[in-house]
């Protein structure tokens, strides 16, 4: 019994058919896998073990951190801050920026807090009120601006008749002291709204603009002085 | 600065603030207190001017420069 008798014929022929397609010889495909210097699979070897003694992938954080540190920890430091961002939202922001100003309408500079009103309105309004805008620390105006050419200062006698002070421009910044034993009644701008600057007293207030200073005393006279800075 | 002693005339700062910028060209701080009106020139005005603004205060409230 011989070999062929196993085989089948046709399947042979298939077979020889499809080597005849194969146009490459093994020496070609050598080649083509060496590359063009030739490479060998010792020589990839070599390189290989080459590159696993020099990178100590256990090393890398050190690289970073300059001391032992794992992965782990520098994952769970940026876990940390991650978290630590997302508590700093935009509220918490407005709740440390905003909330500490005070209630209501007013403008700091050119940021408006509340609805618009305008700082000399606020103020007009509140010195006719329960609470005087005065500042609690009255600067010394005199020191501050006595030298420089936007300063006046002017005293005026104040009686039962209600007299006016005005200015053009407008002043910013008013220092008013009533030098005298009685109160002097104040109002600012031509508002309606008064109010009392006891004897021996000072006020400073703080406004965008006083056009108008309106003093009279209940009885008896008195002198007030006028301090501003425009 | 120049300071007028003058009649009341119910006129307030910004009045005799126009009329001193119309005499002498000249923007100045203007304050008007009772029986008084101040101005203050950032610069120095000529004499003919002043001599317009003494013009127009007397007729305008019986001004006269103190």
């Amino acid at each position: 019994m011989s070999v062929f008798e196993f085989l089948d014929a046709s399947y042979l022929k298939a077979q020889l058919d499809r080597l005849s397609n194969l146009n490459l010889s093994l020496a070609e495909l050598r080649d083509a896998i060496r590359g063009p210097d030739a490479r060998t699979l010792t020589d990839i070897y070599d390189k290989l073990s080459s590159i696993g003694g020099t990178v100590n992938v256990g090393n890398l954080p050190s690289w970073f951190t300059g001391s032992t540190r794992t992965t782990d920890d520098i994952y769970g430091k940026l876990d940390a801050l991650d978290n630590a961002l997302a508590s700093v939202g935009t509220d918490k922001l407005r709740a440390s920026l905003v909330d500490p100003l005070p209630a209501g309408d007013s403008w700091i500079g050119r940021v408006k807090i509340g609805d618009g009103s305008s700082t000399v309105a606020v103020l007009s309004a509140d010195i006719g009120g329960s609470s005087y805008s005065g500042l609690a620390v009255a600067p010394d105006l005199t020191a501050v601006f006595a030298a420089g050419a936007a300063y006046t200062e002017q005293e005026v006698s104040v009686s039962t008749t209600e007299s006016t002070s005005s200015f053009s421009p407008p002043l910013k910044i008013v220092r008013l002291c009533n030098e005298g034993d009685v109160d002097v009644t104040i109002r600012l701008n031509g508002s309606s709204t008064t109010k009392a600057l006891a004897a021996k007293a000072c006020k400073t207030i703080a406004l965008w603009k006083v056009e108008s200073v309106s003093y009279s005393t209940a009885s008896g006279s008195s002198t007030l002085r006028i301090e501003g800075y425009w | 600065m120049v300071t007028y002693r003058v009649k009341d005339v119910g006129k307030d700062a910004g009045y005799f603030r126009r009329l001193a910028r119309e005499v002498t060209g000249a923007d100045p701080f203007t304050e008007v207190h009772p029986g008084l009106v101040r101005f203050r020139f950032r610069d120095e005005v000529p004499d003919e001017k002043l001599a317009e603004l003494d013009k127009a205060m007397a007729e305008a409230a019986d001004g006269v420069r103190a």
